[in-house]
């Protein structure tokens, strides 16, 4: 019970770490106006209240790789990239009306920062697991 | 450097963990007319709260793994710092106006410290021994 406590602990601070530095490359783009010229209209301001948002939701999606916490690093790897569709596809679909809503690129870049924030997960837990 | 980085995520989601309770139980309390009434429950108002919660929790990293009593002495003690900000600069969490706000403000924080070092202890795999150590004959 306390070892299955200590992985979410563990997943959690992973997806919440993860999170606040996606965001804050994505943050970066659109200051440096990366993503006003890709025509991509989703330049958010950087607020403790936006950062700490994504921090918690980072957190809570990162939960859903504690069935694969014991396995390879590889295969740990893929299966976080592969989570990271899963918060891509709500954002895409759920929280915008249309897919292309903020623009034609919007989708993809979301859909490569979540796998990026996957990998980064991923990374983090098997910095933190015993072995 | 793996061990630290363990008891950092230990008290990072312990603190998350001990301020969403706090506020589902602040918000109960407020919906029955027991307490202030706080703000709705709502991904708006909780994902804040719960991230301030984490973020003063992590200080615990420092006392994880020491005996109960110092890591419980640590985790209240901690909960003064948020508490006395609250109470003196103003915050959103926890709503409270009144004689009785800084009771409420505390009452909170200090319900925060206690499930902190609760779980802090238990995931940190505290000793029950005084030093930590185990007692020798």
């Amino acid at each position: 019970m306390r070892e299955l406590a200590r992985r979410m602990a563990f997943l959690f601070f992973a997806g919440a770490l993860a999170g606040a530095i996606t965001s804050l490359g994505w943050w970066l783009l659109g200051a440096a106006g990366v993503l006003a010229q890709w025509g991509v209209a989703l330049a958010p301001e950087l607020t403790l209240e936006w950062l700490e948002s994504h921090l918690v939701t980072g957190g809570l999606w990162g939960l859903l790789l504690l069935p694969f916490l014991g396995d390879t690093a590889n295969r740990l790897l893929g299966l976080g990239a592969g989570v990271g569709l899963l918060p891509a596809c709500h954002v895409v679909m759920v929280q915008w009306s249309r897919p292309t809503e903020p623009g034609a690129l919007a989708p993809v870049l979301v859909l490569a920062f979540c796998v990026v924030w996957g990998l980064a997960t991923a990374g983090l837990v098997l910095a933190l697991r015993e072995t | 450097m793996r061990a630290f980085l363990q008891r950092l995520a230990l008290a990072f989601s312990t603190g998350a963990l001990a301020s969403s309770a706090v506020l589902v139980l602040a918000s109960l309390l407020g919906r029955a007319g027991v307490g202030p009434e706080q703000a709705p429950l709502l991904a708006g108002n909780i994902l804040p709260r719960v991230a301030e919660g984490a973020a003063w929790g992590i200080p615990l990293a420092v006392f994880l793994g020491r005996a109960w009593s110092q890591v419980m002495l640590a985790a209240i003690v901690l909960s003064l710092a948020p508490a006395l900000r609250t109470w003196l600069v103003g915050g959103p969490w926890p709503a409270a106006s009144g004689p009785w706000a800084p009771a409420w403000i505390l009452g909170a924080w200090a319900l925060w410290g206690g499930i902190l070092g609760l779980l802090g202890a238990w995931l940190g795999g505290a000793s029950k021994s005084r030093s930590g150590r185990g007692k020798r004959r």
